[in-house]
């Protein structure tokens, strides 16, 4: 039920930013970060409420619809995309004659199908590669709209229309209320959808072929995902640019991919993350003027994933390596103390640490004598051993030479319920 | 709205531009210096396709960005050994970072080039709206670079010659060193690219290879970074491989046919953008993407066309073929000739599809038609006849005497089997079935002629 009242939150937020959007003239921009940070918190200008509302739901609708296509290996989809929709931006607004969100909608929406429909045409009818339709449809597009873009502009009837530069870098503060309507409803209606068909949605992501044998329509949840893609791309280009929504549909969801193994918990934090990232950005960059919304939101994702990769818990770089490190620590640790048991010697270094730990005492000279807690460790760990040994030899049928080998590096491994089990399956076995 | 598609006027767009001295310098250094850069791109961007990394092109082409803006920042100019040095640097880095990145984690190579690309190139944008005001390097140029304004940069100095503007001479070097690395290293490049395994059993470093790649693609993008910006870089990249890749097999080929899009592109591009007075390098991008699904659909032998027309052929022969075997099996029972009507019924075809199967008979001079509208077959349409019932009856013998179906499947699918079986290979077959003379009906197989 979480996703669900974050989305009525979410709504009644942008509802109150837009019912108090009127009263409040422009704000100028000037004065120190300082001053500036204390106007984003007091959150009493429009045009920092409407940024800020924008650029939260734009990163809960990419980062909510970004976890499906990380997941599916799609991760580029958006990247073609976010390119390709510029000639139908440009239609739209020639159409119209200005800025107005809605015909710029419907040409982005027609020219995201047409990009879709041309990949789809040169993968499947042509030898060549899909990334590298990818690549020809992208680049072929994105062509198309600067030629337009740059031929409006020399347009007489639309003479210097500044704001064009807005769709292709991003800025929030360039909002109107208009694009944030837009905004909301695009973002209402895609999670709704997301949380109706969550299921489904799972199912076709994870496993296709799954999908299709329990009688999902995958073919009819793909194109409905591009559509709802080419949407979110479409009313995140005011805030984000052309070139960085594909950012925000990527980095949160492969942040989240980094510290959940759920995909509803994938979904979410994924949303989470694209949504603090959009406020972040929306705050850093009123701070100061020539600071563009978009990629600051982008930086404050990538930031996050970068914290992600080292330190997750589970899948962390850092963190694996230092599991890694502790668990060859400990098995250096053991064989130290079987060597003790066995009357032989130990490395000064694994010596020093066998004392630390309170596991051996020096007896005299460098020789080392366990302590009684050392000493019972050390039979323990003896017993693993031969336990493990035993199970390889009869269950296993390793010769024993072998099995000495890897029981040296397996030992260490086993926990005390493990070796419980191994124990009784042995004692069972002996006595049958 | 009207204005939007300017009237085409073929002297101004085409005759203008080649005559005077002033017009004829603009243009041919504007379309030197796009060809310049497609012809590099290009040449690099077929390796890339060939091993399936086309999308790496489109990382590094926006990853490079920071590098060039910080090296900007430093060197406060745009053609400086600074910025190549900084940019490919980053270009070879973005690299190294997303292979890092999806080899120590669980992330997917899409993802992590998704991630690192993009991050780089917020950063870059980042960096280049802090400094907007100490240099001029703009956002527009990003995204799609001012190569209409290259004939009037200063124009380079080379032992005292004065040679063409800089940044057309600087692609050129960045073309013969593409050009040359190309020639030098032809076989081990070939090899790696179709057959990684072999070219490493041939001592050929899988990582060389494609770290070289990376640090030539690097710098090939700074170089052309001036001319088409960041961005459509990508085009230049993929656009003529990829066209290429539909024509040829052949990697020498490939790299001919890539370098004549990458020309045509510069050169179309250009009269294009001053048809329409639009960005140049947005114009060149659309010619080379137009040309792409132009060859999708016209090319020989992979193209859509040629293979509509084959699966076209192939229906009207079987059309004919069925129609064929029909009279044969009607006068081999000695029924009356058919009426075209109930032919086109057996047929199971519509009324007007059986007779244009029919006139297309008439006129291979297969059947001929009488007053009453019934059909015979001629000399020559019997022969062709018997020899379909021939492959239809050995495959019939074929199926019941190897494979053992019942007699009553034979029928359908030595129908479908009998339109593809050549004349050797239906030769041997009747020999491996010991030549038989009788179906397992017990009708006659004709004899082959």
């Amino acid at each position: 039920m979480r996703p669900r009242r974050l989305a009525v939150g979410a709504g009644l937020w942008t509802a109150a930013a837009l019912a108090r959007a009127e009263r409040i003239a422009d704000m100028d921009i000037g004065g120190g970060w300082l001053d500036q940070a204390y106007r984003f918190l007091q959150m009493s200008d429009a045009s920092v409420r409407i940024g800020a509302v924008g650029s939260i739901l734009l990163g809960v609708l990419c980062g909510a619809l970004g976890s499906f296509i990380v997941l599916r290996g799609l991760s580029l989809i958006g990247d073609t995309l976010g390119h390709a929709v510029l000639p139908g931006v440009a239609v739209g607004f020639l159409a119209a004659g200005a800025k107005a969100p809605g015909p710029i909608f419907i040409g982005a929406m027609a020219a995201g199908a047409a990009a879709a429909g041309c990949m789809g045409v040169a993968t499947r009818y042509s030898r060549v590669k899909p990334d590298a339709a990818m690549g020809i449809v992208l680049s072929g597009f994105f062509g198309l709209g600067i030629v337009l873009l740059t031929r409006i502009q020399k347009m007489p009837s639309f003479g210097n229309q500044s704001g064009l530069d807005n769709f292709l870098f991003g800025q929030a503060a360039a909002m109107s209320v208009g694009d944030l309507v837009w905004l909301a409803s695009v973002a209402a209606l895609c999670l709704a959808v997301i949380l109706v068909f969550f299921k489904q949605f799972a199912a076709v992501s994870f496993d296709e072929i799954y999908a299709h044998s329990i009688g999902i329509p995958i073919r009819l949840f793909h194109w409905l995902l591009m559509c709802m893609l080419t949407a979110a791309v479409v009313v995140s280009i005011q805030a984000a640019g052309v070139v960085l929504v594909s950012a925000m549909l990527v980095i949160p969801a492969s942040t989240a991919y980094l510290l959940t193994d759920r995909l509803p918990h994938l979904t979410l934090m994924s949303a989470a993350i694209g949504a603090f990232s959009g406020l972040m950005g929306s705050f850093i960059s009123f701070l100061g003027p020539s600071l563009p919304t978009g990629p600051l939101m982008v930086l404050c994702a990538a930031f996050l994933f970068a914290l992600a990769y080292g330190f997750s818990p589970r899948h962390g770089v850092l963190t694996r390596m230092m599991r890694r490190r502790s668990n060859r620590k400990r098995a250096a640790l053991e064989d130290a103390l079987r060597e003790l048991l066995k009357g032989g010697a130990v490395e000064p270094r694994a010596g020093a640490e066998l004392v630390r730990q309170g596991l051996a005492q020096s007896g005299g000279g460098r020789n080392l004598i366990l302590t009684k807690e050392g000493h019972a460790r050390a039979e323990r760990i003896r017993r693993n051993r031969e336990l493990w040994e035993l199970y390889l030899t009869r269950e296993a049928e390793i010769a024993l030479d072998h099995a000495q080998e890897d029981s040296e590096e397996i030992e260490h491994l086993l926990g005390t319920e493990i070796v419980q089990r191994l124990e009784e399956e042995l004692e069972k076995g002996r006595a049958e | 709205m009207n204005d939007l598609i300017p009237p085409f006027e073929w002297t101004r767009v085409f005759v203008d531009q080649w005559t005077g001295a002033a017009n004829i310098d603009a243009s041919f250094w504007v379309v030197a210096t796009g060809a310049l850069a497609a012809i590099s791109c290009g040449i690099v961007g077929c390796f890339l396709i060939l091993r399936g990394m086309a999308m790496i092109g489109d990382a590094v082409s926006h990853a490079v960005l920071p590098g060039i803006a910080a090296a900007f920042l430093l060197s406060g100019s745009r053609a400086s050994f600074p910025m190549f040095l900084g940019a490919a640097v980053v270009g070879v880095l973005t690299a190294a970072l997303i292979e890092a990145v999806y080899k120590s984690s669980r992330i997917k190579a899409d993802a992590s080039m998704g991630v690192v690309f993009t991050a780089l190139f917020a950063f870059g944008v980042l960096l280049i709206s802090l400094m907007a005001d100490k240099v001029d390097l703009d956002q527009e140029c990003v995204l799609y670079g001012e190569i209409a304004f290259v004939p009037f940069e200063a124009r380079a100095e080379w032992f005292g010659w004065t040679a063409g503007p800089e940044s057309t001479m600087i692609l050129l070097c960045a073309a013969l060193v593409v050009i040359g690395g190309v020639v030098l290293f032809y076989r081990p490049l070939l090899i790696s690219s179709f057959d990684p395994q072999l070219a490493t059993s041939m001592g050929v470093s899988a990582a060389v290879v494609h770290y070289g790649l990376m640090t030539v693609l690097s710098l090939t993008v700074v170089c052309s970074f001036e001319a088409v910006g960041a961005i459509l870089v990508i085009a230049m990249l993929i656009a003529p491989g990829a066209t290429a890749y539909l024509f040829t097999d052949r990697l020498s080929t490939m790299l001919w046919i890539s370098a004549g899009h990458g020309l045509f592109c510069a050169l179309a591009g250009w009269h294009l953008s001053v048809w329409l007075d639009c960005s140049t390098a947005g114009a060149m991008a659309v010619v080379g993407a137009g040309l792409f699904f132009t060859a999708l659909v016209l090319s020989p032998r992979h193209g859509l066309l040629s293979r509509l027309t084959r699966r076209v052929q192939l229906t009207r022969r079987v059309a004919e073929e069925n129609a064929l075997g029909a009279l044969y099996r009607s006068q081999e029972e000695g029924r009356e000739p058919l009426a075209s009507a109930s032919l086109a019924e057996r047929l199971g075809a519509s009324a007007g599809g059986a007779m244009r199967v029919f006139k297309r008979l008439r006129r291979r001079g297969w059947a001929v038609q009488d007053g009453a509208g019934t059909l015979a077959l001629t000399e020559a349409g019997m022969g062709r006849a018997a020899q379909l019932l021939r492959a239809h009856r050995l495959w019939e013998t074929l199926l019941s005497n190897e494979v053992g179906l019942p007699d009553d499947h034979l029928h359908s699918a030595a129908h479908l089997l009998e339109h593809y079986i050549d004349k050797e290979t239906l030769e041997a077959l009747s020999n491996t079935l010991g030549n038989p003379s009788v179906d397992p009906h017990g009708r006659p197989i004709p004899k082959a002629d």
